[in-house]
């Protein structure tokens, strides 16, 4: 007889880590199952090495504590130890190819204000993923490294976790295994989710970049054989070094290619005598958000749920959130959704139903390169070229853009009103829409 | 069954989780590797961002 866990945590991203961790250190008997061999190592290309810092984000805000490395989630009382480098992030710019900008935030300005001034931190994704797993280790949590699950099983008073050579049995489950979820899969979430597209990714660092400023994320928006391609140019905590990442949601453009006409055609002079290494990639299933995230006595957290919009910051709360419901669910006697009330309360409130949040408003920034034409694009940043609100926060960041793009619709009107024809396309229609034809291509994991 | 190319596959795992027949894994290397499930569908192959896995 397989021994039986209070919870089988499965995948070892930020929200598996952060849940794992929890857990162990209250006091569940909890096993972490993930398909890596080594958990530290970022082989997933993505832009996501900052946490946005200084505003509200799902109720809580992270405090940092820059001497010891402490992150606190203020309201939840949940904390973790970050034990590497980080880089103070103040501004967000959005470059289109011929070089004008959307600017949130000027660092200079920023800076003057102190911590109170950045807008982020930028880590190293890494040492976040050792920092967390020592945690997880120190806590008593069972770490299956190497380990792919197939599926998942419900039997009278238990969750069986079907890895390739192993069952494990818990009373809970913890689904962390992000955008591709087997665990959502097998648990019939996906038949009836929208489904957008298949994303193509490519993950550089690079070193010697000519960026403007060294504590700006930079996003430049492009449209290439007619869909849109992002390239983010995020800062590491190293000096002179980015993390330059390649995103596409049509799987048939060839981001190699599109690096070499990028790089090659681009007004931008940034990428001359910069030194380029591919580090990674992923090809995630963009899906619609999950409304309720639990079945059978599975949590669902992070990008397992959601369309990737609540990022790191999201990841790690809902992660630890649900190990606390667990804890409680167990110290009450109520192994089951009534138990695990205050985790679905949280999501429901604080994200699925929350005002703040805009469902697909994540796509936006993919449909405008899918929409306009680089010279729209280019047309339409000019048009907008004052400062708005230093942010790179995922609820408000939009907020202001629209007001400012109200003060400049009639001149739009006169000068490109295709512009607005394009933008109005992107209020009407669904990405789902937009997107068909390379949702054609995908490969959704239903 | 697909072919992979170790000195590309950057260990991502993108494939492993959409294959429809569980046929890939990670190996203690973290490069993608195939197993006799493989039914050549080319869903990965397609899937992959680096072109790493061919048929």
């Amino acid at each position: 007889m397989a021994e039986k866990y209070d919870v089988i945590v499965v995948g070892a991203g930020f929200a598996g880590l952060m849940a794992a961790k929890t857990a162990g250190e209250v006091g569940l008997k909890t096993a972490l199952i993930e398909m890596k061999h080594d958990i530290t190592a970022q082989r997933r290309a993505d832009t996501q090495m900052i946490l946005p810092m200084g505003d509200d984000f799902l109720d809580d805000r992270i405090i940092f504590n820059g001497k010891t490395g402490l992150m606190s989630f203020a309201h939840n009382g949940l904390s973790f130890k970050y034990d590497g480098p980080y880089r103070d992030i103040y501004a967000f710019h959005l470059y289109s190819v011929d070089g004008n900008c959307l600017r949130f935030g000027m660092a200079n300005e920023q800076k003057k204000f102190g911590d109170r001034g950045r807008i982020a931190l930028a880590l190293d994704k890494s040492k976040a993923f050792a920092s967390l797993l020592n945690q997880v280790k120190a806590a008593g949590v069972e770490v299956f490294a190497g380990t792919a699950v197939k599926d998942i099983k419900k039997t009278d008073g238990a969750v069986n976790v079907i890895a390739h050579d192993k069952i494990f049995s818990g009373t809970f489950c913890i689904a962390a295994d992000g955008a591709n979820s087997r665990i959502a899969q097998a648990l019939g979430f996906n038949k009836d989710r929208g489904y957008y597209s298949s994303m193509n990714v490519l993950g550089y660092y690079m070193k010697n970049l000519k960026v403007p400023d060294p504590d700006t994320v930079y996003y430049v928006i492009a449209q290439y054989e007619n869909t849109g391609v992002i390239t983010a140019l995020v800062p590491r905590p190293y000096d002179n070094e980015h993390a330059v990442v390649f995103i596409c949601l049509d799987c048939r453009v060839d981001l190699f290619k599109f690096y070499e006409y990028f790089t090659r055609e681009t007004k931008l002079p940034w990428f001359k005598g910069a030194e380029a290494k591919l580090i990674n990639s992923s090809c995630g299933n963009m899906w619609s958000t999950i409304e309720k995230p639990f079945k059978d006595n599975v949590l669902l957290v992070g990008d397992t749920i959601w369309c990737q919009e609540s990022e790191n910051f999201g990841a790690l709360l809902s992660g630890g959130k649900a190990a606390m419901a667990i804890a409680y669910a167990l110290d009450e006697g109520k192994s089951n959704e009534e138990g695990v009330t205050s985790y679905l309360e949280f999501w429901d409130k604080h994200f699925f139903n929350s005002p703040h949040y805009k469902r697909d408003q994540i796509m936006g920034n993919y449909m405008l390169g899918a929409i306009l034409k680089n010279e729209e694009i280019d047309y339409l940043f000019s048009k907008l070229n004052m400062v708005l609100k230093a942010s790179i926060h995922p609820y408000t960041l939009f907020g202001e853009l629209g007001q400012a793009l109200g003060g400049v619709v009639p001149d739009i009107q006169k000068e490109m009103p295709q512009v607005l024809a394009g933008l109005g396309r992107m209020q009407q229609e669904s990405p789902a829409d937009i997107l068909k034809d390379a949702a054609s291509a995908g490969f959704p994991n239903r | 069954m697909v072919k992979i190319n170790t000195d590309l596959c950057t260990g991502c795992g993108g494939c492993i989780n959409i294959c429809p027949v569980y046929a890939l894994v990670l190996s203690k290397q973290d490069k993608a590797q195939a197993n006799q499930n493989c039914n050549d569908c080319k869903i990965c192959v397609r899937a992959c961002p680096v072109n790493a896995l061919s048929l």
